[in-house]
């Protein structure tokens, strides 16, 4: 990543390149684990502490609470009305033992949901999934990217919907519900041992009963360290752009949209970049993570 | 994991994954690592595939004893760190 190559630590550039010390400088380029120091041929205390502190969080992230009141008030400058509604499992211990019943609203849910039936192009969903942190801290900024450029592309948006104990299709029950024709879910990924705040947004056309998940985009790793708001709402919006142009989403829908900001940054067509050959259609870079 | 591990090299599994610190960044995974091999090596007296264990000793990283060698950054390594 070219934003982590200015992060060399200056005292590791002066160290001589032997040891640990050529290691230490490495790792100014990677947040993977790399270059521990041994105690005879395992893992010497101070790195196993870190990796336990690093463990801890990730585990503590799993159980955090979602602050509905004040997700509802900070989305709800963006989208209104906000609902909040449970997913069938009743808590943290049975959303985690059982992916099926997070996939599902509950029987109140429904009802909520009920009164406001229509017809609509995008409905937004957000789960708090396994990093309640991630929704907490990213959802807002990137909805505030990303939510007025919809409206300008004429997109007509139903409730935005928060869900407890959410797993990504519950998306498409939630926009079954309202009568929406995509569905938006941002949700907080598994968390790793060195990201517990990472959240994804997973986008699907035409979402319904039937619906698998290879017929899902995902933007995942979004947080300010790797992809930024404005960076996933402007992938947001290029890819519900091609879903609504072509139809479909999913694997058969290419993430190009890099493509795209490099044509938002330099349009000019005398530009020496334009002259390389066209790029064949690749899958896209976002590596898919189901929450 | 390292219960499970020990059980399963103690039942003679030829295989594990190795990714650094144990922490796969890429998909947020916790997997076996690196060290936990050479941990479980030495622990159960195994040695690396015939193969492997000519090319370690080759690159220097292990000594003729297969076990990892101490401290000092084997000569070849020098090369393709970076210059400080």
């Amino acid at each position: 990543m070219s934003e982590d190559i200015g992060r060399v630590p200056n005292a590791a550039v002066e160290a001589p390149a032997s040891g640990a010390d050529a290691w230490l400088r490495l790792r100014g380029f990677t947040s993977a684990r790399i270059g521990l120091s041994r105690s005879g041929a395992s893992l010497a205390t101070q790195p196993l502490l870190d990796f336990r502190l690093a463990q801890a969080r990730a585990r503590d992230a799993v159980y955090d609470k979602l602050d509905d009141a004040r997700l509802s008030d900070e989305a709800g400058a963006l989208v209104q009305p906000v609902l909040v509604v449970n997913s069938a499992a009743n808590d943290r211990r049975t959303y985690l033992l059982r992916p099926d019943l997070g996939r599902r609203h509950s029987p109140d849910a429904a009802e909520v949901l009920a009164r406001f039936a229509g017809t609509c192009d995008l409905a937004i969903v957000i789960a708090d999934g396994l990093s309640a942190r991630a929704v907490q801290s990213h959802a807002v900024p990137v909805l505030a990217a990303a939510v007025p450029a919809l409206r300008a592309e004429g997109w007509r948006l139903a409730p935005l919907v928060i869900v407890h104990r959410g797993r990504v299709a519950i998306g498409d029950a939630v926009s079954a519900r309202l009568g929406a024709g995509a569905v938006a879910v941002l949700i907080g990924e598994r968390p790793g041992l060195s990201s517990p705040d990472s959240l994804s947004a997973y986008l699907t056309w035409r979402p319904g009963s039937s619906t698998t998940d290879a017929e899902r985009n995902c933007i995942s790793n979004i947080r300010p360290e790797r992809i930024d708001y404005a960076e996933a709402a402007f992938k947001m919006v290029f890819l519900l752009r091609e879903m609504r142009a072509r139809g479909m989403s999913g694997v058969r829908l290419k993430d190009d949209s890099d493509q795209a900001a490099l044509a938002r940054i330099n349009p000019s067509s005398h530009s020496t970049r334009d002259t390389a050959p066209e790029r064949p259609a690749e899958p896209s870079g976002s590596a898919q993570q189901q929450a | 994991m390292d219960v499970l591990l020990t059980l399963l090299v103690a039942a003679g599994i030829n295989f594990i994954m190795g990714v650094p610190g144990a922490d796969d960044v890429m998909l947020g995974y916790q997997s076996t690592s690196f060290h936990d091999a050479l941990a479980m090596r030495e622990l159960m007296g195994r040695r690396p595939a015939p193969e492997f264990e000519l090319w370690l000793q080759a690159q220097g990283l292990v000594g003729a004893d297969g076990r990892i060698r101490p401290g000092t950054l084997p000569g070849r390594f020098h090369y393709l760190l970076p210059p400080p």
